[in-house]
């Protein structure tokens, strides 16, 4: 699996273990363009805490290393790497990369 | 509890949030909807009762704490300032005093054991030392809550290490940073499992029969092939070891009230030949509640052998190593509990002993003798056809029916028996042990609880009724009785202790009224040949006129105790 693929396995799997603690009606949907967080996004603070810790726990299990998603840029409101899943993914490639440049 | 929804508040002074979620999307029975609280309020909702929370009467409180939160003397504790050990037991008994204040806003109080901040050491080699580890205080502060809290019904210490063990990654300190989370998400969802659990099993939901399969599952090999002597069961041999270790785990169940049933396809008299003769089978024939061995559909087998037992469907688990009979039970019997079962014969006891559906908010000696009680049901069946008519049978069990008021010794067994009894129930009203004793205290009531025994030993304390008097009328509020001494004249026998107590009150009609459930229709049967006269147009009223005298049946004896 590339490792695209991997992160997107990742990301997925914390999405499902937030999405058993919410009702059906509040599920983040599977869906790379759906906006989660932002002027727009309907997820609550606490559901973005929670998806950072999955988020974390999931890549920890599948790239065996810590990694911390939570950077200055990531939280600022304009450029939120918490805006999508796809901006999600893209700020985890970023992150590992650097993780491997050392 | 309302519409079969248990409504929980959940108070902490951390962050609940994903508990509640667990919780409010569980799938388990009863539904339980999480009343959520602001956390970090716990001491002023413990102390308001008119606080929001409890305004609509909720069922159930569950209380998590972190005990340097709650009490100051052991957070000095944490932070290894000299601390005296007994007056941190003192202020546990305040604590305690003040939970207890909640049993007069709700029926059940949970509440979880403390320990220790994830990741603290403590004072490591030093940590279980009397008068000076933090471990050690914090074991004796559990013991001293479960102590206190013991003391007063309805209130359930659960043990929070369960929860911590099960999953590895406990704690991420940016969860406690970020959102007040002291816990992983494993920690909240073991939690919530226990959590549903407990409720199951106050609410009469326990699962109370297993049936196991036999080759594969109960012992190694197939008995029809290989005889009884070329089992895999026991001996030096690790998975000989791992079939005794199962057996156990299923007897030591036995113990807490739950059945054991076989249902398997093989030859009956050679399976039954392995039960009896291998030398190092632990449960035996006289284990067993009932068994269908023969080679007929599993499923139809597993719904003979519940009915014969008078068990339902929803009480019953089935395990098998065969993953299509496991597939053709729950797709044909969907109450049926049938977990997934591993192909690794070393799990099969950790698989056993992870379900949590045997919870049971009482263990009582009936619980304990239930597995005899169902061996001596045997020898009474062979009785009975050996029996030349039903009145001769009944005449030779030489039944026996003690009637006592309801006292605080079988307070647990008589909630327990009012919140599990399903059949003969004529209101299938569901009640915590403190309010069935508020209840049963009113003024104008009675309730007696009724043990049953025959020449064959003990039943138990296998029913209920209850009276309820209004000027000239009485009114059996609760009628019921274990299916295990249903058709035995012991409900005309109840009818009559009620009957002779209304009469000496000077009642002049006595008056019960059936509430229909799926389950309770033989209760209407029961009404219906009663001789009390059907009084209203739905025919779920009947009525007595208390000049008629209603006698105690011949063939039993009914003692009335204090």
């Amino acid at each position: 699996m590339t490792r695209q693929g991997r992160i997107r396995k990742a990301v997925f799997r914390a999405v499902d273990s937030v999405n058993e603690t919410l009702a059906p009606e509040a599920r983040i949907p599977k869906d790379l363009e759906n906006q989660l967080f932002g002027v727009d996004g309907p997820a609550d603070s606490i559901v973005i805490v929670n998806l950072i810790l999955e988020t974390e726990q999931a890549l920890e299990g599948e790239f065996g290393v810590l990694i911390n998603l939570i950077t200055d840029a990531a939280m600022d409101p304009d450029t939120s790497s918490f805006a999508t899943l796809a901006t999600l993914e893209a700020h985890i490639g970023q992150l590992l990369q650097e993780a491997e440049d050392g | 509890m309302g519409k079969g929804t248990f409504r929980c508040v959940t108070l902490s002074d951390f962050n609940l949030t994903n508990l509640n979620g667990y919780l409010a999307q569980s799938a388990g029975s009863p539904a339980i909807e999480p009343i959520a609280t602001p956390y970090g309020q716990i001491q002023q909702l413990l102390r308001d009762p008119a606080a929001d929370c409890w305004r609509e009467r909720p069922d159930g409180a569950f209380v998590w704490t972190r005990p340097e939160a709650v009490l100051p003397d052991f957070a000095r504790a944490l932070r290894h300032e000299p601390v005296d050990h007994d007056a941190v037991l003192a202020a546990v008994n305040a604590y305690a005093d003040t939970l207890v204040q909640l049993g007069q806003r709700v029926g059940t109080v949970f509440h979880a054991s403390w320990t220790m901040p994830p990741g603290d050491r403590g004072l490591g080699l030093l940590d279980l030392k009397p008068g000076l580890g933090l471990a050690g205080l914090i074991m004796r502060m559990n013991l001293r809550l479960a102590e206190r809290l013991g003391e007063a019904t309805g209130y359930f210490l659960l043990n929070a290490q369960n929860w911590l063990q099960e999953g590895a990654q406990t704690f991420a300190p940016k969860s406690w940073y970020l959102a007040k989370f002291p816990f992983s998400n494993k920690v909240f969802k073991e939690a919530a499992a226990d959590l549903q659990a407990a409720v199951a099993g106050l609410c009469g939901q326990a699962r109370k029969l297993i049936i196991v399969d036999l080759d594969d599952t109960l012992w190694g090999g197939l008995v029809g092939e290989v005889g009884w002597e070329g089992l895999t069961l026991g001996g030096h041999d690790p998975l000989g070891e791992a079939f005794v270790d199962f057996q156990e785990a299923l007897k030591a169940l036995t113990r807490r009230g739950v059945l054991l049933g076989i249902v398997s396809k093989n030859e009956e008299s050679v399976a039954l030949e392995a039960m009896a003769k291998h030398p190092e089978m632990v449960l035996r024939r006289d284990d067993f509640a009932g068994w269908r061995i023969n080679w007929q559909d599993k499923a139809q087998n597993v719904a003979d052998l519940v009915a014969e037992l008078n068990l339902g469907l929803a009480a019953t688990v089935f395990l098998d190593d065969n993953p299509a009979e496991r597939s053709r039970v729950a797709a044909a019997l969907p109450e049926v509990r049938v977990p997934d079962w591993p192909r690794d014969k070393t799990l099969y006891r950790k698989t056993l002993l992870s379900l949590r559906c045997f919870d049971q908010p009482a263990l009582s000696r009936e619980d304990r003798d239930r597995a005899t009680l169902y061996s001596v049901a045997r020898e009474r069946k062979a009785v009975m056809q050996e029996a030349q008519s039903l009145d001769d049978w009944l005449v030779s069990l030489e039944t026996k029916v003690v009637a006592s008021t309801l006292n605080r010794t079988d307070l647990a067994r008589a909630a327990q028996l009012l919140n599990k009894t399903n059949q003969l129930n004529l209101s299938t009203r569901r009640m915590s042990e403190s309010e069935l004793w508020d209840w049963a205290n009113g003024e104008g009531r009675h309730l007696w609880t009724i043990r049953v025994s025959d020449r064959f030993g003990g039943l138990g304390l296998t029913g209920i009724i209850s009276l309820e008097c209004d000027g000239t009328q009485g009114r059996i509020v609760d009628f019921l009785l274990s299916c295990r001494v249903m058709g035995r004249k012991v409900e005309e026998t109840m009818t009559a202790l009620a009957c002779r107590h209304a009469s000496a009150l000077g009642l002049q009609t006595l008056q019960a009224d059936y509430l229909p459930t799926a389950k309770n229709k033989p209760c209407l049967d029961f009404w219906r040949r009663s001789g009390f006269d059907a009084d209203n147009e739905q025919g779920c009223r009947f009525r007595h006129r208390l000049e008629r005298n209603y006698p105690v049946p011949g063939p039993v004896e009914l003692q009335v105790g204090d």
